[in-house]
């Protein structure tokens, strides 16, 4: 197998989005991992990414925080560069940040649309390419970016779906322009997901969550919504050794077919 | 790296194609993570091969059975139910043959969809038969609404979908067809508690395509992968970490199927 010689065991993975949802429990997952000691949480919440370190330090993971907007590509290289001074490398970049703002077509303002699409997609741009030096240095080095059963379409949330299909098309892309030196790309779909963003998404439509949740989990063949730890399995297998002759695939997440 | 497999309830991993190849090598590693193994092959030699390179206190029950035999598929999987039931399937029993299509004839259709395709049908069949009728409890799944009753896997390809510069037709098509059986099957057998998923290689050294393996087209973004790298992927969707994905083909090929020729 591959595990030996991938240089399992003293990786260094950097999450984006870590501070809570879907992409803190990437970084517990990553944390448990034979194949991880250490993950830099970045996030604009600086105390959810400060919980997300100590959790990861508690179990004796070495962790960084980074306070970062990821739609500012300077900025996130920036925060990357000293992170991998820090912990020592980079062997897995993720990019799970993202937020919700929808609108039906005719009400959406380019603002509405500008910032969705920046979140997710010259989000997850921004921070492969901020750890693309640090990748290349990796004897086993992934990214796994995180689109989104949205990206199939979604109604009232047409620059969510868009940003998710354009991780698509962007994860293969980049799979393609760097699998000649090794470094995977995948990207994981969730379905729907109880996390922070899709309850406050339930608030802000006036909906209950029960109702909001139980509805997404009728449409779900195995009858329920799924758990970040769900999610974040899929990513630890993409990320890891065991995904290692893995590229340019999209893994959906969603309970269903 | 390997968790140890968390079979529901015990009972018995079914893998077919056990005397080479992926099946061979999945069949071992279920093995070595505990479980009841029930190996189906038409090769009964290398079946009894494997048993005894498994070592002597073997949970491994060889079923010779050629899987295009509803009956002899019926016998095999009588085995599982000996040993509690089929809890987990993996359907990896497969021919490919390598000819033009004007050249093909009809018992070439006829062998290849008879194993790659009628055979995967047959066993997803009698596993999911098996597979409900356990009582699982009504929290068996733990976080799931639904009792978890069984995994079942089948082992595709990429040519699957994008056809590869080796003509092979009736397998590209076996295994195309592969892949929508799996939709299918999981999307009727989620409401019992039952998740079909599978995964699709990309060439790799096995007896199938010989060793080395015939040179694609195009580049290899990661080179040519390995058994074990598929074997990896199976024991993945098998395990209750893949407990909310259900239907999926997940394509092992190190890039291969995202090339642009």
């Amino acid at each position: 197998m591959s595990r030996a010689a991938s240089g399992c065991g003293g990786g260094v993975a950097i999450v984006s989005g870590g501070a809570s949802g879907i992409g803190a429990a990437i970084c517990r997952r990553l944390g448990e991992a034979e194949a991880f000691r250490a993950v830099g949480v970045i996030d604009l919440d600086e105390k959810g990414a400060g919980r997300a370190a100590a959790e990861l330090e508690r179990k004796g993971v070495a962790a960084q925080v980074g306070i970062v907007d990821v739609t500012d590509v300077e900025a996130v290289q920036d925060t990357v560069d000293s992170m991998v001074s820090v912990l020592g490398g980079l062997d897995a970049a993720v990019a799970a940040a993202g937020n919700l703002a929808g609108a039906p077509l005719a009400d959406m303002t380019p603002a509405v649309w500008s910032s969705v699409i920046e979140t997710h997609l010259t989000g997850s741009f921004a921070l492969v390419k901020a750890a693309l030096p640090a990748l290349r240095r990796s004897p086993a080095p992934s990214v796994v970016l995180i689109s989104s059963v949205a990206a199939r379409g979604i109604a009232g949330n047409a620059n969510y779906g868009a940003a998710k299909a354009g991780v698509m098309g962007l994860t293969r892309s980049l799979a393609k322009e760097l699998g000649p030196e090794g470094i995977r790309v995948n990207a994981v779909a969730p379905g729907f997901i109880d996390t922070p963003l899709t309850r406050r998404h339930a608030e802000q439509n006036g909906l209950r969550w029960e109702d909001f949740a139980g509805a997404a989990a009728d449409e779900s063949a195995l009858g329920r919504i799924g758990a970040p730890e769900e999610v974040a399995e899929a990513v630890n297998f993409l990320a890891g050794p065991a995904g290692s002759y893995v590229t340019g695939q999209i893994l959906f997440v969603t309970g269903g077919p | 790296m390997k968790a140890a497999m968390d079979i529901p309830g015990g009972g018995a991993v079914v893998v077919t194609g056990a005397a080479s190849g992926i099946g061979r090598a999945a069949a071992a590693a279920f093995h070595e993570l505990g479980a009841s193994v029930v190996a189906v092959d038409v090769d009964a030699a290398g079946l009894d091969d494997l048993r005894s390179r498994l070592g002597g206190r073997s949970r491994c029950v060889p079923a010779p059975a050629d899987v295009s035999s509803g009956p002899q598929v019926a016998e095999a999987f009588a085995r599982a139910a000996e040993l509690g039931g089929c809890r987990v399937l993996v359907n990896a029993a497969g021919i490919g043959i390598n000819k033009p299509m004007l050249d093909h004839e009809e018992n070439d259709w006829d062998r290849v969809i008879g194993i790659n395709l009628r055979g995967s049908f047959l066993c997803l069949q009698e596993a999911a038969r098996q597979m409900t009728r356990q009582d699982m409890g009504e929290d068996g799944g733990k976080t799931s609404g639904r009792p978890d009753r069984g995994r079942i896997i089948n082992i595709a390809s990429v040519v699957g979908f994008r056809p590869g510069p080796i003509p092979e037709i009736a397998y590209d098509t076996s295994k195309g067809a592969v892949v929508q059986m799996t939709r299918s099957a999981a999307l009727e057998m989620a409401p019992h508690g039952v998740r079909v998923n599978a995964v699709a290689p990309g060439p790799v050294p096995t007896n199938l395509f010989g060793t080395p393996p015939v040179q694609p087209e195009g580049p290899m973004p990661l080179g040519y992968g390995r058994v074990d790298d598929i074997v990896d992927a199976v024991l993945f969707l098998a395990s209750e970490r893949a407990r909310w994905i259900t239907g999926q083909i997940l394509t092992v090929d190190g890039g291969w199927s995202i090339r642009s020729g």
